[in-house]
């Protein structure tokens, strides 16, 4: 099998002839990522959130190491409420007497992980549904199809409450699992679509008639054909799952005590007191969503124009 | 002469479905009651307007298209069923070129990866000689081994077609379906590709069947000719017969279709047009029975047959 | 036409009857039963025993699930503990604020989406499209709890234009005063909720117009002299327009769906918010009714879209 060659990636320039080596096989098409290169430097606004995400997941998951548990579980009421500046607490502390800093580094690094286990989750079945229902079509696709149109309309974050409510033994893998089970359908629906219309290209009959097994086709001649759709897909599913998790941990439904979320922190704002007169609580937190979720779905409209073009050109 | 294929009576129907509860309520005959014979080494031409069911014919012998009846007899042995196929490894023996020469070569895939498919699929070889096989191929087909590395999309249409004649090849087959290879190809390339095939053909032993609506492009290829019209043979016969003595009206109509430069009898060509029209349109309920379709065919000399009425042999011999 | 919208509304039967089943196990799982609230510490285990027998919950669950269906279609939805009230008194003293706001945000969603769609799609490319399409990644992006309270903040405690919890004033006497009341609470979450709402609307009428400009018709008009504003209103919206009601659908259900998530902010006591205070009390039979009709609610908005959508495009009607 070529996987072994595959590290080694070779650039194809008409003119220059590289090595050949034990069959190396390219496995990247250049133009892809010229393309969202371009399309980087043509939106400066998508640019700039591209630095900025960039920056921030660096620091959060870097900086996030270096936060002992203590420091997002020690309750000091003394301490409570502090504003920004004093005793070297620079976003001052929240209601337990915890450095906000801290308390910020902490829960984006969770909230961020949550709604990338859970994108990776949605991702696995969408994609994998997908494929299957899109390349094998008939009775079974049918029936998932109906199931998914039923799925997507129930209202998920009630039942997603209620589940939370419900389960015993709860903790963040419980959760992430939950919110899993809604998170496929609408990428189940997109890769079948495609799949349906790549599935009808010659190039999967040649692969037939060169005797390769149905799966095969599937995972070796179909998906990378998807590659640009599901990156786009999973940058767009994973600023909502963001919005998911903070949003259930706001209403207190989402990662248990101990470990704390965005969400969580923006709950302060439920007490009316906090929200009027202590901004300063839950706004920092506030920023960072806003900044997080909108810098993500620039970016992933920048991967989805590159994707429209790389196909316009066929 | 050995017979490498043998087709009996294939059928090939698509349902349609209508009605509140999507119940089958007819179909279509894309291929009805079809049976011809294909011996080692030879090439073949079907012919036929789009939509007469050739391109099903096609895909339903190379394994594409699933059997509605009838039988496929290779060498003897009844490949109709999938499995038996599979298990006989048919592919490595019967192989398709495709129309289009782009949607046919995986966007993603190099072209190393392409033509090594089949080969790493039916002949188990180590990784030298596999790189070996490719090149060779690639040297077949013309291109340089430098082209190993690149994607389809930095190749001309004829040079993809190459590719996918390349990969056909690959294993060594007995019989290659070519299915309109060369119509999305420019004029000035189409000579090109089909002088290359035939030099393919000649040179490896290969039987061919092409598959085409341009009657010019396979009088160029082949001296066994089948016309085709919606799901049924009409016409069946050598080049001279089809060419020099057309029997079916609608081989006819066809045969007056293909371009002519004479300027000189432009005015008479046109004319005979017009009078090969005239005796389609009269003689048309006699050549098909009441729902549209040709009568089966039926044996006029050695190696000509035509569809013609159960009853009386037609007398519209031409000219 | 009818048998697409009879097919439509026959599918709704085993999707409810899904619904229900699923609800019901959901029910079956929350901790407790009925009698838990009304019992107290020293009754007889025994007399429980009977009680439950009596209930029927040693049954199995297929006699189970028939009584509570059976329940269902009486409107008997069982008893709040936490309220001592029948569930569907509960209800329908919440459901009228949640629809209400819904409402209203649904109007203020089109009333701001269409002229946005249409400034974006008629001058695409320009400075003005560029401004909508970055709104556009805001309200797509944003968590919605972010926004409302982000704009509780500034316009309810900052600004102090508006009442920052609950649906009426209580000073508020007479039908006008009152009618006027339940408007000034409804009005933030209802501009906040409608704003959010607009992305798909947004989308849709802006590829819808970029696709309309260049079509025959459209340019017929232009060239027959038909005033540029008179073409778009006239002409293209009027094509968009049904398209656009459809979603009306899916928007009322999830903006019913999201009631959860405005009403905790406002503190204004719908639906949402009885959902949240009956699950922290774990009064589930609130719990189990919610579920259900919102459940059924969100069914209903998807049948009426779909219906909406095959009159106006043959293609998404169901085969």
């Amino acid at each position: 099998m070529s996987e072994k060659n595959e590290t080694q990636v070779q650039q194809s320039v008409q003119g220059k002839v590289p090595e050949i080596k034990d069959g190396a096989v390219i496995v990247e098409t250049p133009s892809t990522w010229r393309t969202i290169k371009r399309e980087f430097l043509k939106d400066k606004v998508a640019l700039v959130s591209a630095i900025i995400l960039a920056v921030v997941f660096v620091t959060v998951i870097i900086w996030a190491f270096f936060i002992p548990r203590s420091a997002v579980t020690n309750v000091n009421i003394i301490d409570q409420y502090l504003t920004p500046g004093t005793q070297g607490h620079l976003l001052g502390t929240d209601e337990q007497g915890r450095d906000q800093v801290k308390m910020l580094i902490a829960s984006a690094r969770n909230s961020l992980m949550i709604a990338f286990m859970i994108s990776i989750i949605g991702q696995f079945f969408g994609v994998i549904v997908g494929l299957i229902t899109g390349y094998f079509r008939g009775i079974v696709d049918t029936i998932i199809m109906r199931v998914i149109d039923f799925w997507i309309v129930l209202p998920f974050l009630m039942i997603i409450i209620v589940l939370v409510s419900i389960v015993p033994k709860y903790n963040e893998w419980t959760l992430i699992w939950i919110i899993g089970l809604f998170a496929w359908q609408g990428t189940t629906r997109l890769i079948r679509s495609k799949v349906l219309s790549e599935a009808d290209r010659d190039y999967v009959r040649a692969s037939k008639t060169s005797g390769s097994s149905n799966f095969m086709i599937m995972f070796r001649e179909i998906l990378p054909n998807l590659a640009s759709l599901i990156i786009v897909d999973t940058t767009l599913n994973f600023a909502g799952n963001i919005g998911i998790e903070t949003t259930l941990s706001f209403l207190g439904f989402g990662l248990p005590n101990g470990t704390p979320s965005l969400g969580t922190m923006v709950s302060a704002a439920t007490d009316p007191t906090v929200l009027a007169t202590k901004p300063y609580v839950w706004v920092p937190p506030v920023i960072f969503i806003i900044v997080i979720c909108v810098g993500i779905s620039f970016v992933g409209q920048v991967f989805r124009r590159a994707a429209d073009a790389r196909q316009r050109l066929g | 002469m050995t017979v490498l294929m043998e087709i009996k009576d294939l059928k090939v129907h698509y349902p349609i479905r209508s009605g509140f509860w999507n119940r089958i309520t007819d179909y279509v005959y894309a291929a009805d009651g079809i049976s011809f014979t294909i011996e080692a080494g030879k090439t073949y031409g079907l012919v036929g307007e789009s939509g007469s069911g050739k391109s099903t014919i096609g895909k339903a012998i190379v394994g594409l298209e699933k059997i509605t009846s009838g039988q496929i007899l290779f060498n003897g042995e009844d490949v109709s069923k999938p499995s038996v196929r599979r298990k006989m490894k048919y592919n490595k023996d019967v192989q398709m070129i495709f129309q289009d020469s782009l949607s046919s070569l995986n966007p993603k895939k190099t072209i190393y990866q392409i033509i090594a498919e089949p080969i790493r699929n039916f002949d188990k070889m180590d990784k030298e000689s596999e790189k070996q096989r490719v090149i060779q191929l690639l040297d077949i087909v013309g291109l340089s081994k430098n082209a190993m590395f690149q994607y389809p999309h930095q190749f001309s249409g004829g040079q993809r077609q190459r590719i996918g004649i390349a990969r056909a090849i690959a294993t060594n087959p007995k019989l290659i379906i070519a299915d309109e290879p060369v119509s999305a190809l420019d004029l000035s390339i189409q000579a090109q590709v089909l002088n290359f095939m035939k030099r393919i053909q000649k040179e490896l032993g290969i039987s061919f069947l092409f598959i085409s609506h341009d009657l010019g492009v396979v009088r160029h290829m082949t001296k066994n000719i089948a016309i085709m019209h919606l799901g049924r043979f009409v016409e069946l016969g050598t080049r001279e017969d089809i060419y020099n003595n057309p029997q079916h009206i609608y081989t006819k109509r066809l045969l007056s279709a293909i371009p002519q430069i004479d300027i000189a009898n432009r005015d008479a060509n046109k004319a005979k047009r017009a009078q090969v029209e005239a005796e389609y349109q009269e003689k048309r309920s006699h050549f098909y029975d009441q729902d549209g379709l040709a009568y089966p065919m039926h044996q006029i000399s050695d190696t000509h047959w035509v569809s013609t009425p159960p009853t009386n042999i037609s007398e519209g011999a031409g000219k | 036409m009818w048998k697409t919208i009879i097919r439509r509304v026959l599918i709704m039967i085993p999707q409810i009857v899904i619904l229900s089943a699923l609800v019901f196990i959901l029910a079956k799982l929350m901790p407790g039963d009925p009698f838990s609230g009304t019992i107290g510490p020293n009754t007889d285990p025994k007399q429980i025993e009977a009680l439950k027998r009596a209930a029927g919950l040693f049954d199995p669950w297929y006699v189970q699930y028939w009584h509570w269906i059976v329940n269902l279609f009486h409107g008997n939805l069982g008893q709040s503990y936490t309220l001592k009230q029948p569930v569907v008194t509960v209800l329908g003293n919440r459901i009228g604020n949640t629809v209400w706001l819904s409402l209203l945000s649904l109007i203020v969603s089109y009333a701001v989406a269409i002229p946005l769609g249409m400034t974006a799609g008629r001058f695409d490319g320009s400075r003005r499209d560029r401004a909508i399409t970055i709104f556009n990644y805001f309200t797509f992006g944003l968590p919605t709890f972010v926004v409302f309270l982000l704009g509780l903040y500034i316009f309810g405690y900052q600004l102090n234009w508006f009442p920052t919890s609950g649906t009426i004033s209580i000073n508020a006497s007479g039908f006008f005063e009152e009618t006027a009341s339940r408007f000034y609470h409804m009005i933030l979450p209802g501009i906040l909720a409608g704003v959010l709402g607009t992305t798909s609307t947004v989308q849709y009428l802006r590829s819808e117009i970029i696709d309309a400009k260049s079509q025959d018709y459209v340019r017929t008009a232009r060239s027959k002299g038909v005033p540029t504003n008179k073409v778009y209103s006239r002409h293209i919206f009027r094509n968009s327009l049904l398209p656009i009601a459809a979603f009306a659908g899916f928007q009322i259900t999830g903006l019913i769906g999201g009631s959860v998530v405005i009403e905790q902010v406002f503190s204004y006591p719908g639906m949402g918010q009885l959902f949240i205070t009956a699950i922290t009390s774990r009064d589930y039979s609130v719990v189990t009714a919610i579920v259900l009709f919102t459940g059924i609610l969100a069914l209903f908005g998807s049948l009426l879209s779909d219906i909406i959508l095959s009159l106006v495009d043959p293609r998404i009607r169901i085969e």
